[in-house]
């Protein structure tokens, strides 16, 4: 039977998996067409009707300046999304080069690469970007930023791991016999081997990217008001929250509920596709 | 053995090199004057004075950089210049406190985490097993900073089991501990989830082992097979697994910090960054990254201890 | 005893405490294990220095009045401010305009083997201020006269009513031990040198600072024998502390002290201390954008007031239409700008402008970031778009500072809060000429203001001296660089059982806090 049709076949039977496909779906659903959900402007005040609990008009409620915070929420999926895709898509690029660099490379800039990746690493993130808007101030590139430069190692590892493995394939020396240079090895026959894992970590780490994202809003460091993304919501919702406690669970939801998606969804693709990664993280 | 040790450390020491290297870059590659970035703008032209003149701001970049490298090494790691104290001193004297979050945090999740795991493995794909599951995932989910909040929110305020802020009497090691409580539950939570999955998949591939299946063969007691086995070498990953991730188990101590108005380092960072206080962010982020070279130092050395295989390769 | 005119006491009125206390439960001041009458307060502001010609204000102005000496006390007879000789004084009185004759108690020693405070502690402490950063509040004076050991007199350059309030009351007010400090260089930090006063300190840096008892003191003793003065920087952090019972006494925020007049935690008391501050958005009116009057002026039409009074303080802050706080000689009543979005959209395409885009600055309080917010929406309602930029104090303090940087010529629009004594005069004096560059961040000056900023400190007749500061804010306003705000009061929540004694300015004075 054709491999890729008993894959599907197994992802479809697999009940984590398609759970996490469903709120994945939700996810860039809700982010994307927000407009169109939306039922108020995320940004329109309405002192009067401040701090409010769920009602038909508001659904959860509104927040200190009497902004819906349905509206908000939604709107900050696509701050996430935004971090998510921008953030994810950089770093797994630099990371498959730079890996691959280090996996098919010379031993010296290898050993560069490996010691470049622990380095980063090593570092906490929040510490990092604290460090880093001490002397920026806060805003929402330098958070992306710091997100791409703190996945990056995971990728290049990755990326390494495979390379290093295919390097002494047979084909591959074929190829290299047959006077094919490095770019060439790399791009077209490498590089569609190493990519599946790669992209299996990316949906695996896409939550932890909106996460680092929410936690840096959260301190005040990233999104600047009014902006709403999930962090900031949570950082104004922890405010107020002896006189509404809605904000900080409509907040707090859409980021839990992103995390399980996507990790479900990466781990029934693992599982499926490349049990080998499991040793991984 | 010590061939390891050693390289190990030179690595740790070019780490800390390297940490020490982008906080100098980071400082000096920010468009405008090095000293009004670094002290903000409280400082007067005469503290102004002082710390260009400290810093050697009129040499050369690089002798620039090993003067401040030498100091660090030698323990000099700048002065506040706003409290004219030493920044070693603020450090040190917060740095405890971290210390204490982040092994009591880990210490409650290896504790919940190794029997969880251990007890999915036995049994995998029962009842037992998928429940334990869900909430693995389900506390991995959960940011740490969502769940200091809420626990906070629910212990401290509204049924007001616990203390809400600080670190507690000091001297009252009764009163610390208690004020231990909420903020370690915050941030091992997540760990417990994470720990409890890594022991499950380690276990069941150990328990699919030759060596294993081997003595279970040979009709040793099942509790023998596990404990003495299948856990010891399971327990490795996790601890790599440990050392790597404690950047992320900082991190969540600053949350926890900031949130519980404890003392320690992520919330001396937090203020001097909010300050725009740099020398201390500085002094303060490289005992950071030491710290992180010692912990995994210590992970990587802990598992050499304990894997026969390793061991045996080294 | 002495007082000062009537308008003080309709301050006093407005300042007047709010009592409010639940029957049972909850909880009161205590004493420890060891019998020892224990406080925990709360303090919110960072430590930097502890010097009085180079301090913030705020807390290190309560650490100061707890360790160090000084002339006179406030006092609240019949809702009057009014001043008494100190406990370090045997004698204080003003006989004419331009003297005020002191005699220091003998027997006063200061800590670390300095001696006995004297009168030559009180001239280098006065005539230092002259040069340090608070000058501004001691302007008046001349000179300080050693007469003998223990006493003297402060030589004033001309009669001046405010230098009780400003001066020697307030925080700038407090004696420092000239040989001590002049060991350690003329200036000093979080270390004190020398202190002579009812309490010792012992600091845990950024945890809290412990008063206890000073052995060396030979006056009178305050009732509580420590002090726990701890540090907590959030305002909600320090409200859910006061609400489990960790601190008994807390400055709370303006929508907590609406929600607890409704439904307060049980035996508590609130306190308001006084509305001194004055909160505006300014605008710096040698930036390119903001150089057309017409455009500033459609700005001030564009800002909806109510609703951030409505909005971001919860209603307890006081409208203003002036920087002169409510009780004050010169407090301006109202106003005739108004909230006219329609006017705004005329003046500002009159002036030509259209799709102007503009950066608001503001601390980063969550009160002023929802001011900030409501103004973003009220401006963009006329086509203004503006990003908001929150700051911490360090970066905020300095933004219109020429001396700091060149960050004061970008500055466009921002929020500000400043505070002050009780006298027209201490608000008026950040926005002369002088003050450009420095604490006058619109940047603009005026011929009229200046002449009536003399006149304002001579003038003795309460009507007259009404009219001169109301004019002056009129001027402010019409310059067009000022959107008026509101006055935020400081409000305090403590244990019923306490008898806190607060300085309108929001300082705590230890010393004379009493429980029962």
């Amino acid at each position: 039977m054709n491999p890729w049709r008993e894959k599907l076949r197994l992802f479809l039977r697999n009940g984590k998996g398609m759970f996490g496909l469903v709120l994945v779906l939700i996810f860039f659903a809700s982010a994307l067409f927000a407009p169109q959900l939306a039922p108020h402007d995320p940004f329109q005040l309405n002192i009067p009707a401040r701090n409010s609990g769920p009602t038909i008009d508001y659904f959860v409620g509104t927040d200190q300046l009497g902004r819906d915070t349905f509206s908000r929420v939604l709107y900050g999926g696509r701050v996430a999304l935004k971090i998510a895709a921008i953030g994810v898509s950089v770093s797994l690029l630099i990371g498959l080069v730079l890996g691959m660099i280090a996996g098919y490379g010379p031993r010296w800039l290898d050993n560069a690469l490996l010691l470049f990746f622990d380095t980063v690493r090593s570092f906490p993130t929040i510490v990092m970007a604290l460090a880093v808007v001490a002397l920026t101030g806060p805003s929402l590139g330098m958070v992306m930023v710091i997100v791409i430069i703190t996945s990056i190692p995971g990728y290049g590892r990755l990326a390494r791991t495979s390379t290093l493995a295919l390097r002494n394939s047979e084909f591959i020396i074929a190829e290299q016999s047959l006077g094919a240079g490095p770019v060439r090895v790399l791009a077209r026959h490498i590089l569609p081997n190493v990519i599946g894992p790669l992209l299996i970590l990316a949906a695996m780490d896409v939550p932890v990217v909106v996460t680092i994202e929410a936690g840096l809003s959260f301190l005040g460091l990233g999104v600047l008001p009014p902006t709403p993304s999930w962090g900031s919501i949570l950082n104004e919702g922890y405010m107020v929250i002896r006189d509404t406690p809605w904000p900080v669970v409509a907040g707090g939801i859409p980021l839990i509920l992103t995390t399980l998606g996507f990790t479900f969804l990466g781990e029934a693709l693992r599982d499926i596709f490349d049990p080998r990664l499991r040793k991984g993280y | 053995m010590l061939a390891y040790l050693i390289k190990r450390l030179l690595l740790g020491v070019v780490i800390v090199f390297a940490a020490l290297l982008t906080v100098f870059c980071l400082l000096h590659l920010m468009p405008g004057d090095p000293v009004s970035i670094a002290l903000g703008t409280r400082a007067t032209p005469e503290i102004q004075a002082q710390y260009a003149e400290k810093m050697h701001l009129n040499d050369p970049l690089i002798v620039q950089f090993l003067i401040f490298a030498g100091q660090a090494l030698t323990g000099d790691l700048g002065r506040d210049v706003f409290s004219n104290r030493a920044v070693s001193v603020m450090v040190f004297e917060q740095l405890p406190y971290t210390v204490i979050l982040a092994l009591s945090s880990i210490t409650w999740a290896i504790l919940v985490g190794i029997p969880l795991g251990c007890l999915s493995a036995i049994r995998p794909n029962s009842w037992l097993d998928r429940i334990l599951g869900l909430i693995s995932v389900g506390t991995i989910a959960i940011p740490s900073f969502l769940v200091s909040i809420w626990a906070l929110l629910l212990f401290a305020i509204t049924l007001r089991w616990l203390p809400v802020i600080g670190a507690g009497e000091i001297g009252d090691p009764l009163d610390q501990a208690t004020h231990l409580i909420l903020p370690s539950f915050a941030v091992g939570l997540g760990w417990v989830g994470y720990i409890a999955r890594l022991v499950r998949a380690s276990m069941l591939e150990v328990m699919n082992e030759n060596y294993v299946r081997a003595a279970w063969a040979f009709g040793l007691k099942s509790n023998t097979v596990i404990y003495r086995y299948a856990l010891k070498v399971a327990v490795l990953p996790t601890i790599t697994m440990i050392g790597i991730g404690f950047g992320h188990l900082l991190s969540g101590t600053v949350f926890a910090e900031i949130i519980f108005a404890r003392p320690g380092i992520g919330k001396l960072i937090f203020d001097m960054v909010m300050s725009r206080n740099f020398p201390v962010v500085q002094g303060a982020v490289m005992v950071t990254a030491a710290m992180y070279v010692i912990t995994t130092l210590v992970a990587d050395l802990m598992v050499a201890w304990l894997d026969p295989r390793v061991r045996e390769s080294l | 005893m002495k007082s000062f005119d009537e308008k003080r006491r309709e301050f006093l009125q407005v300042a007047s405490a709010l009592g409010m206390s639940a029957a049972l439960g909850g909880y009161s001041i205590q004493t420890n294990a060891e019998g020892h009458r224990v406080l925990n307060a709360r303090s919110h502001l960072k430590l930097a220095s502890l010097d009085p010609g180079y301090m913030v204000g705020g807390s290190e102005i309560t650490i100061q009045w707890a360790l160090m000496p000084r002339l006179a006390n406030f006092t609240f007879e019949g809702g009057a401010l009014g001043w008494a000789p100190s406990d370090f004084v045997s004698h204080l009185s003003q006989p004419d305009g331009t003297h005020i004759d002191y005699t220091l108690k003998p027997g006063l020693q200061w800590s670390n083997g300095y001696g006995e405070l004297t009168s030559d502690d009180v001239k280098y402490s006065f005539e230092r201020m002259l040069e340090s950063e608070w000058k501004g509040d001691w302007s008046a004076l001349d000179h300080v006269e050693v007469k003998d050991k223990y006493s003297g007199t402060l030589v004033l350059n001309k009669a001046f009513a405010p230098i009780w309030a400003l001066a020697l009351l307030s925080g700038t007010g407090t004696l420092v031990c000239k040989k001590a400090t002049e060991e350690v260089g003329g200036k000093y930090t979080v270390d004190v040198p020398a202190t002579c006063g009812p309490y010792v300190m012992d600091w845990i840096p950024k945890q809290k600072v412990t008063l206890t008892h000073n052995p060396l003191w030979t006056g009178p003793k305050p009732y509580f024998d420590k002090i726990n003065y701890i540090s907590i920087d959030a305002p909600e952090a320090a409200e859910l502390a006061y609400e489990a019972g960790e601190v008994d006494c807390t400055k709370i925020l303006a929508k907590t002290h609406v929600r607890w007049l409704k439904s307060p935690p049980p035996n508590t008391k609130l306190h308001v201390v006084g509305a001194l501050q004055y909160m505006w958005m300014g605008m710096n009116v040698d930036h390119p954008k903001l150089k057309d009057i017409r455009v500033r002026q459609a700005i001030q039409h564009a800002v909806d007031v109510d609703s951030i009074i409505q909005g971001a303080y919860e209603g307890a802050s006081i409208r203003s239409h002036g920087m002169v706080c409510p009780g004050l000689p010169g407090q301006r009543k109202e106003s005739p700008v108004d909230y006219n979005p329609a006017k705004a959209k005329a003046l500002l395409s009159e002036a030509g402008v259209s799709g102007l885009s503009l950066v608001l600055k503001t601390l980063n309080v969550q009160e002023r970031i929802l001011a900030a917010q409501i103004i973003q929406a009220n401006l963009g309602a006329v086509g203004i778009t503006v990003k908001v930029i929150p700051l911490d104090s360090g970066p905020f303090w300095n933004m219109g500072q020429e001396s700091k940087g060149d960050e004061w010529k970008d500055l466009q629009i921002w929020l500000m809060r400043y505070g002050g004594s009780p006298d027209p005069h201490s608000m008026a004096q950040w926005f002369v000429k002088d003050q450009v560059g420095i604490w006058n961040w619109e940047r603009w000056s005026d011929p009229e203001y200046e002449d009536l900023y003399v006149k304002g400190q001579l003038e003795t007749d309460p009507v007259k001296r009404n009219a001169i500061y109301v004019r002056m804010q009129e001027i402010m306003e019409n310059t067009g660089a000022y959107v008026w705000i509101g006055h935020e009061p400081e409000v305090f929540a403590h244990r019923s059982n306490l008898a806190p004694m607060f300085a309108p300015s929001g300082e705590e004075d230890f010393a004379r806090f009493t429980a029962t």
